[in-house]
C-alpha cells in the first residue's frame, strides 16, 4: 500500500500480492488470493473474517508453516529487510519463536500434555538462547511467567499442562511466544475465542499491555468484532481469501463501506434493545467454496447490492477513497445511505 | 523425584519389584547362594528329590537343580537383556525414522511387513542353522525377530503424535526437526514402548527357553531354563522337579516383568496419574 510511503515509514512487516494455494484432489483451493497488507512497527492490526475466509493460512503463510497440501504460490512477505519467502528453512528456524511468534486459538492443544509448561518456555530460549546457562533460563522463565500474570510462577513451573486452566495455558502459550524479548510480530489465531468471557477480556489487557512494554506489533485474527473494537489500530476485513476493506478501526465502525463489513457490522446483536422482536440480521448465503473460480465479485452471490452486469466480470480493484481506507467493491456509491445510518444508530 | 514418588504409590509396580528383586539379587550374587558347581557332575547323587542339601534337587547327572536353575538365571537374563536392549535402540531409530518422514516409511515399513511374515521360530531356527550354536546368535535371532513389533508401536505413535497441534506450536518457536522428534515426539513413544519393552523382555525369556528346549539355543552344559527344561523332560515321570523348578522360575520372572510394565506405563505417562494435586488455577 502506498500510504506507507507517503509518511515515509518503513513498515514492520509487507505481504504483497500473496497467494496460498491447496492442492487437492478435487482441484486447486485458493486459500490466500492475492493479499496486499502492511503492518507498521507497534502497530495492532485485526483480520476479521468468518470461519473459512482464509485468515489462519494468511498466518501461517507468514511463519511458513502452511500444512501439506498447501503452499505458496507467489507474492512476496518482508520482515524488516529480511526475505521471508526466500530464506533457508534454518533462517526461518531462527526467525520463528524470535522475531515472529504465533500464540494459537486452543492452548490445550498447543501444549505438549508429557512436558511440564517450565520446559516447554524454556525451550524457546534453548533453541535461541544457546548461550544462557539452566540457571539463567530458569530465571528468565519465572520473569516472564510473572510479566503474563502468572501468581506464584514458582509453584507453575513444573505444574503440566492439564494441571492449569485455560486462561492460565493461554498466559503460557503467550509467555511462550514472548520469552526471546525480541519479538517484533506477534501474531494471534483467535487466542481468546476459546476462553470465557472475563478471561477474555484479561487476555486482551495482557496483549495491550505486552505491545506497549515490547514495543511490538500484533497480527491479531479474529472473528469477533468486540475483540476488534477493544484493541485493535487498523482493522483488514477479509472475504473467500481477499482483503475486501482495510483501514484503521475507526473509519470501519464509522465510515463502514464494503456490503460485507456493513453486513457482518449489521449482525452483531443490539444491546439496548432487546425489547425488539426483530430477528437478528445475517448475511444471506455461505462463504463460497474457495475451491470455486469465482468470476467478478466474490460477494456477489451474497450481497445486496449486487448488479449484475457491473459485479461479475473482473474482479473489483482493491481502490483507496479517502487516504488510509481501502475497499474492493463497484458499488460504493450504490451503497444504501438508510443502511448506513441505521448501522451508525446501532453502534 | 517426582517418578519415584509416583512410583512408590503404585501397587502393581511395586508388586512387581516384590518379585523380580531377590530373583534378580541371586541371579547376580549366584556364587554367595549357591554349595555347589551347576556342572559338577556326581553320578551317585542322580535324580534325588528336593532335600535339605539340594533345595531343588539334582538331575540325571547328579547335578544340583538349584545352583543350574540360579546360574541359569544369569544367562536366560543376560540373553534377554541383551536382546531387548538391542530391539529398543533399533525399533526406536527406524521407527521414528518411518513415522516422521514419509520416504524412509516406505523402506522400513515394507521390511518390518516382510520380518513378521516368518513365524519367529523359524527366523530362530534359520539364524541358528546359519550361523551356529551361541549366545551372540541367540540375540540376533530375537533381534530380528521383534524389532518390527516396536518399530510399528513406535511409528504409530510417531505418527498420530506428529499431526498434533502442539507440534505445529513447536514449529512455530523455531524448532528444527530433530528437536521436535526428540523432544516433542519421543516422550510420547515412552508409555506404549515400556509395555513392549517389558513385554519384550519376558518374551525373551520364553523365546531362550524355547530355543533351548529344542536344543537350538545356549550350548550344554552352561545351563539356561530352556535347556534344564529340555533335559528333564524324559525324566518327567520320575523325576518331575527337574521340569517345574525352572518352570517356575521362568513363570515368577515374566510375571514380574509383566506386572512393572503395567505400572511403569502408569508411572510414566502424566495422564494416567492421579489428578487429585492438580494446582489450583487462581484466573479461573
Amino acid at each position: 500500500m502506498d500510504n506507507t510511503n507517503k509518511k515515509n515509514l518503513k513498515p514492520l512487516l509487507s505481504i504483497k500480492d500473496l497467494r496460498t494455494i491447496f492442492q487437492t484432489k478435487i482441484g486447486e483451493v485458493v486459500a490466500v488470493d492475492g493479499v496486499n497488507i502492511d503492518i507498521q512497527h507497534g502497530e495492532i492490526l485485526a483480520v476479521v473474517g468468518e470461519s473459512g475466509c482464509g485468515k489462519s493460512v494468511l498466518a501461517r503463510s507468514i511463519l511458513r508453516i502452511v500444512p501439506y497440501p498447501g503452499f505458496i504460490s507467489h507474492g512476496s512477505i518482508q520482515l524488516d529487510g529480511i526475505d521471508i519467502l526466500n530464506s533457508h528453512e534454518n533462517v526461518m528456524n531462527n526467525i520463528r519463536g524470535d522475531l515472529i511468534s504465533m500464540v494459537f486459538q486452543e492452548p490445550m492443544a498447543s501444549l505438549n500434555p508429557v512436558l511440564t509448561v517450565g520446559d516447554q518456555i524454556s525451550e524457546i530460549l534453548v533453541e535461541h538462547r544457546p548461550k544462557l546457562t539452566s540457571n539463567e533460563r530458569r530465571q528468565k522463565v519465572l520473569e516472564m511467567m510473572h510479566t503474563v500474570g502468572i501468581a506464584s510462577p514458582e509453584n507453575r513451573i513444573n505444574a503440566y499442562p492439564h494441571q492449569l486452566s485455560g486462561g492460565m495455558r493461554q498466559r503460557i502459550m503467550i509467555a511462550m511466544a514472548l520469552i526471546c524479548g525480541s519479538t517484533k510480530l506477534l501474531i494471534a489465531d483467535e487466542p481468546t475465542t476459546s476462553l470465557d468471557v472475563t478471561i477474555q477480556a484479561q487476555i486482551l489487557d495482557l496483549f495491550k499491555k505486552l505491545q506497549t512494554a515490547e514495543d511490538m506489533s500484533i497480527m491479531l485474527i479474529t472473528h469477533d468484532l468486540g475483540v476488534v473494537a477493544e484493541i485493535a489500530d487498523k482493522v483488514a476485513v477479509m472475504y473467500a481469501g481477499s482483503i475486501v476493506e482495510f483501514s484503521d478501526k475507526l473509519t470501519i465502525f464509522k465510515k463502514t463501506s464494503h456490503p460485507y463489513t456493513i453486513g457482518l457490522l449489521k449482525s452483531l446483536p443490539q444491546k439496548n434493545n432487546s425489547s425488539s422482536k426483530e430477528p437478528l440480521y445475517t448475511i444471506k448465503g455461505m462463504v463460497p467454496s474457495l475451491s470455486e473460480v469465482l468470476p467478478g465479485c466474490k460477494f456477489y452471490s451474497r450481497c445486496p447490492h449486487a448488479l449484475e452486469e457491473v459485479c461479475l466480470g473482473q474482479e473489483p480493484p482493491f481502490e483507496e477513497i479517502t487516504p488510509g481506507h481501502w475497499v474492493r467493491c463497484y458499488r460504493l456509491n450504490i451503497v444504501n445511505e438508510k443502511e448506513l445510518s441505521d448501522l451508525a444508530l446501532k453502534l | 523425584m517426582n517418578i519415584i514418588k509416583h512410583g512408590s504409590q503404585n501397587k502393581l509396580f511395586i508388586i512387581g519389584l516384590v518379585i523380580l528383586l531377590p530373583l534378580f539379587i541371586f541371579t547376580l550374587a549366584a556364587p554367595i547362594f549357591t554349595q555347589y558347581s551347576p556342572t559338577t557332575l556326581n553320578v551317585e547323587m542322580k535324580l534325588m528329590p528336593p532335600s535339605l542339601n539340594n533345595w531343588f534337587g539334582t538331575d540325571e547327572y547328579g547335578r544340583d537343580l538349584f545352583s543350574r536353575v540360579i546360574y541359569g538365571s544369569q544367562i536366560s537374563m543376560r540373553v534377554a537383556a541383551a536382546a531387548t536392549f538391542s530391539t529398543v535402540v533399533l525399533g526406536v531409530l527406524f521407527g521414528s525414522l518411518a513415522g516422521f518422514y514419509n520416504l524412509a516409511d516406505l523402506f522400513i515399513s515394507r521390511i518390518c511387513d516382510a520380518l513378521l511374515n516368518f513365524p519367529g521360530l523359524i527366523i530362530g531356527i534359520m539364524v541358528m542353522a546359519a550361523l551356529g550354536q551361541s549366545e551372540i546368535n541367540i540375540i540376533l535371532a530375537m533381534v530380528i525377530m521383534y524389532t518390527p513389533r516396536i518399530v510399528r508401536v513406535v511409528r504409530a505413535s510417531v505418527i498420530e503424535i506428529k499431526a498434533m497441534d502442539f507440534i505445529d506450536a513447536a514449529k512455530v518457536i523455531g524448532a528444527s526437526n530433530l528437536r521436535i522428534l526428540f523432544f516433542h515426539i519421543l516422550p510420547h513413544t515412552i508409555s506404549p514402548l515400556v509395555v513392549q519393552i517389558t513385554f519384550g523382555f519376558a518374551w525373551a525369556i520364553l523365546v531362550e527357553s524355547g530355543l533351548s528346549f529344542l536344543g537350538l539355543g545356549t550350548p550344554p552344559p552352561a545351563p539356561s531354563w530352556g535347556n534344564i527344561i529340555s533335559d528333564g523332560r524324559e525324566f518327567i515321570r520320575t523325576a518331575p522337579w527337574i521340569m517345574i523348578f525352572p518352570g517356575l522360575m521362568i513363570a515368577v520372572a515374566v510375571t514380574g516383568l509383566n506386572l512393572i510394565g503395567d505400572g511403569l506405563r502408569e508411572i510414566l505417562d502424566p495422564r494416567l496419574r492421579n489428578t487429585s494435586q492438580k494446582v489450583e488455577s487462581t484466573i479461573g
